[in-house]
């Protein structure tokens, strides 16, 4: 076995080095279509308590699997199966059964077996068909005083004949060790990867507020490995998903992926709790109603686009070699508007609103108004749908009608507006100016902000509190720091809480670019 | 239970167009689970067109783990009797029940109902938002009349174009072929009829009836069955008038 004062001249690279001879799918007599993914469920202690787990250190207690029951799981899907392992806040390799599970998923296929890399692979390392196996060995704050340690393990998988990469979770305190341990590994030979993280730091939520200059380090990290240009593109979309109602809306869930729980009940994924009797034999419409992932639509499908079709590929025999890292921005953009287009055929942008309303957020938003100084009032009116909690709310500013709280809250929209194109780009800034004039009665409240096209708010209010005169017939001067990629937004009135209502009766929008708020 | 006890009395055969729903298929399809007072009144034609259609599709092969779409479904009993059942049906309407723009508030589709066999889709019938060749089998009970004729014919086009090659498309529509005479005591006349012809539809489909032995009836051969008493009317009391009408259906394979 080389260790690692050897390893540094070793040129390791599986996606390339594979022929056709180690096709796995082939080998276990399967077409290379039709393969399904399976997740299977695995619950242990751990031996870690990491600031970042996604678990919030949360123990499940241990669960036993049947490998009886398990292996006919497996028997029944008659595929070649890509399996994975949802651990939760576990570490695998203290599970009893861990190399017996390995065994069974290399036995049916091929499998993706995450790790914090700190037990001898001795006691779990599967003894057969290890090429058909890719350890994640992630990094964690504990193991970087045991790196060298780690390093052993390492080596152990991959000279076993496993597939092997490091990931790091790119917390925000942890991005200064990056680059050292990014060098430390590949002298190793050993590809690793940082990936994000997912949650608040500093009173800043991940991954959302990684700078430019941060999200770097996942493009050129991340278009390569284990998660071929998925990684990046899919965590970015999925963080943008704001709609999670997926019902009714066909996805692979249950046909090309399957989810095995603790007691080996077959599910859809991990949201669908119903036991399935049998493998969908197609895409069928999900039956959830609040879905986290939403990355197995079908029309979405990141399985065959990116973990999935790598081992697609390998029986294929083709090399995933290419520069992905300028494929991947096409990708996102690409399915995000992918996303939005399901959303809004399979009319979810509708319930989302509606949602909204139940809530008590807003009321139904989608008023057509369609001229900027035509009277707001008239617009709600008009083009309400028969709002009632719209005329509840004009009803109540006539003079001895006391608001109802049942219906105190309202929203009306301009439609969408092209930002102009001087001011699109990042560091640019957009001039606001608002002249709503007239309407309202001081003392009531009414918030203006601007949207972008996925609902978002985009901006700070521009006109928030209780109301008064000035602000009723004065010009009102915002400015905003473009989001990077907004093509459109649209002005948002929304009433709350008022007793009476303050809208006012007309509303006109002027924008013009500028660099920064400063020369403005 | 209560409303077949009444009709077994009096031996009649509840009948459809293309085809016979007898009443023993009646009972068989609405078992105990079931109960027709859950079915509103002014949906009494229902009591027979849903045997009817899930008489049709279980001879054309209907299983459990099928995917089939209740087009214009509202809030049915029939979709939930085929979900417990296991067969997977999507219900496609315009407007979920709660919603407030629906210009029919309480007519749509109520997602309390959604479970593992039973998901519904907030669309227009003439853009159903799923793929082609999609569906085991398409039915629509009693929406058709309630759309603008160019509605009907995008439709039929749009069900069609999601079903599976060889699966059926069952469609049941309200029509009153001619005025009806009034019978004393019984019935009053009724001078309406529908502004459209269901073979029209048939035509417009341009797909072979499911049974090619059955014959296509003019409306002269349907008032006389209506006459008969071989049809059974609904009777609804409009503001103004009384009228009748019954529902016809036609199964078409793609």
């Amino acid at each position: 076995m080389e260790k690692i004062d050897k390893a540094f001249t070793v040129d390791f690279n599986p996606y390339i080095n594979l022929s056709r001879s180690h096709v796995v799918s082939v080998d276990l007599g399967h077409s290379t279509e039709g393969d399904v993914n399976v997740t299977v469920k695995i619950r242990c202690p751990c031996n870690y308590s990491c600031d970042y787990c996604v678990s919030q250190n949360i123990r499940e207690p241990l669960a036993l699997h049947s490998v009886p029951r398990l292996r006919a799981v497996y028997d029944q899907l008659d595929s070649f199966a890509v399996t994975f392992f949802d651990c939760g806040g576990s570490e695998p390799t203290l599970h009893p059964q861990v190399r017996e599970l390995l065994e069974l998923a290399l036995e049916f296929g091929a499998a993706y077996f995450p790790t914090n890399n700190s037990v001898s692979p001795e006691r779990w390392l599967p003894r057969k068909n290890l090429e058909r196996l890719v350890v994640g060995a992630a990094l964690h704050p504990e193991g970087e005083g045991k790196v060298d340690a780690f390093a052993n393990n390492l080596l152990e998988i991959r000279d076993g004949g496993a597939h092997v990469v490091v990931i790091f979770v790119a917390h925000p305190a942890r991005l200064s060790k990056i680059k050292d341990f990014d060098e430390y590994f590949s002298k190793l030979g050993v590809e690793m990867q940082p990936i994000p993280f997912h949650g608040y730091y500093s009173g800043k939520e991940y991954p959302l507020s990684y700078t430019e200059d941060e999200r770097k380090i996942f493009e050129h990290s991340l278009c390569e490995g284990v998660f071929p240009h998925i990684w990046n593109w899919a965590y970015r979309l999925s963080s943008d998903m704001k709609i999670r109602d997926f019902s009714g809306i066909p996805c692979i869930a249950g046909f090309r992926t399957i989810y095995v729980d603790e007691k080996q009940q077959m599910r859809r994924c991990l949201y669908g709790l119903a036991p399935l009797e049998r493998r969908h034999s197609r895409s069928m419409p999900c039956p959830v109603r609040f879905c986290g992932c939403g990355l197995q639509l079908d029309e979405l499908n990141t399985y065959d686009d990116a973990f999935w079709g790598y081992w697609r590929q390998l029986g294929e025999g083709k090399s995933r070699r290419g520069d992905l890292r300028l494929e991947h921005e096409d990708l996102y953009r690409k399915n995000k508007a992918k996303y939005w287009a399901i959303m809004e055929r399979y009319g979810k942008t509708k319930q989302l609103l509606a949602d909204d309303v139940k809530q008590g957020k807003v009321n139904f938003p989608h008023v057509l108004y369609e001229k900027t100084n035509e009277s707001l009032l008239e617009g709600l009116e008009t083009y309400s749908y028969g709002n009632r909690d719209v005329h509840d709310i004009l009803m109540s500013r006539s003079p001895g009608i006391f608001f109802n709280p049942s219906t105190k809250n309202d929203c009306l929209t301009t439609p969408y507006l092209d930002v102009l194109p001087s001011a699109k780009g990042a560091g640019r800034w957009l001039k606001i100016t608002l002249s709503p004039a007239g309407g309202g009665s001081p003392g009531a409240n009414c918030t203006v902000y601007l949207q972008d096209e996925q609902f978002s708010q985009i901006s700070r209010n521009l006109l928030s509190g209780e109301t008064n005169e000035s602000n009723e017939t004065g010009a009102l001067v915002r400015y905003i720091a473009l989001p990077e990629g907004l093509q459109r937004l649209r002005v948002v009135i929304s009433v709350w809480d008022g007793s009476p209502t303050y809208i006012p009766n007309s509303l006109k929008i002027e924008q013009s670019a500028c660099s920064s708020y400063a020369n403005a | 239970m209560h409303n077949l006890l009444d009709l077994t009395e009096v031996n009649w055969y509840v009948r459809c167009l293309f085809g016979i729903a007898t009443i023993k298929e009646t009972v068989e399809f609405f078992d105990t689970s079931l109960p027709l007072s859950g079915i509103p009144v002014p949906f009494s034609t229902r009591q027979w067109e849903y045997p009817w259609c899930y008489s049709r599709l279980i001879r054309l092969g209907l299983k459990a783990s099928n995917l089939v779409l209740d087009v214009g479904c509202g809030t049915n009993p029939f979709m939930t009797e085929l979900a417990r059942r296991r067969v997977h049906i999507v219900g496609l309407d315009l407007f979920a029940d709660d919603d407030l723009r629906s210009p029919r508030p309480g007519w749509g589709f109520n997602r309390k109902l959604e479970s593992e066999y039973l998901t519904f889709c907030e669309a227009n019938m003439s853009n159903i938002p799923y793929p082609d060749d999609y569906f085991d089998a398409v039915y629509s009970v009693s929406v058709l009349e309630h759309c603008d004729e160019s509605t009907r014919r995008a439709g039929l086009c749009e069900m069609l174009r999601v079903l599976k090659p060889r699966g059926p498309l069952v469609v049941t529509e309200d029509y009153i072929p001619m005025p009806i005479k009034p019978v004393p005591g019984v019935m009053k006349a009724c001078t309406r009829t529908m502004d459209y012809d269901f073979r029209e539809h048939i035509a417009h489909a341009g797909r072979p009836l499911a049974d090619p032995s059955v014959k296509i009836p003019s409306d002269m051969e349907i008032a006389q069955m209506r006459d008969r008493g071989e049809l059974l009317l609904n009777c609804v009391v409009a503001p103004s008038e009384y009228y009748h009408f019954t529902s016809v259906g036609f199964v078409v394979l793609k």
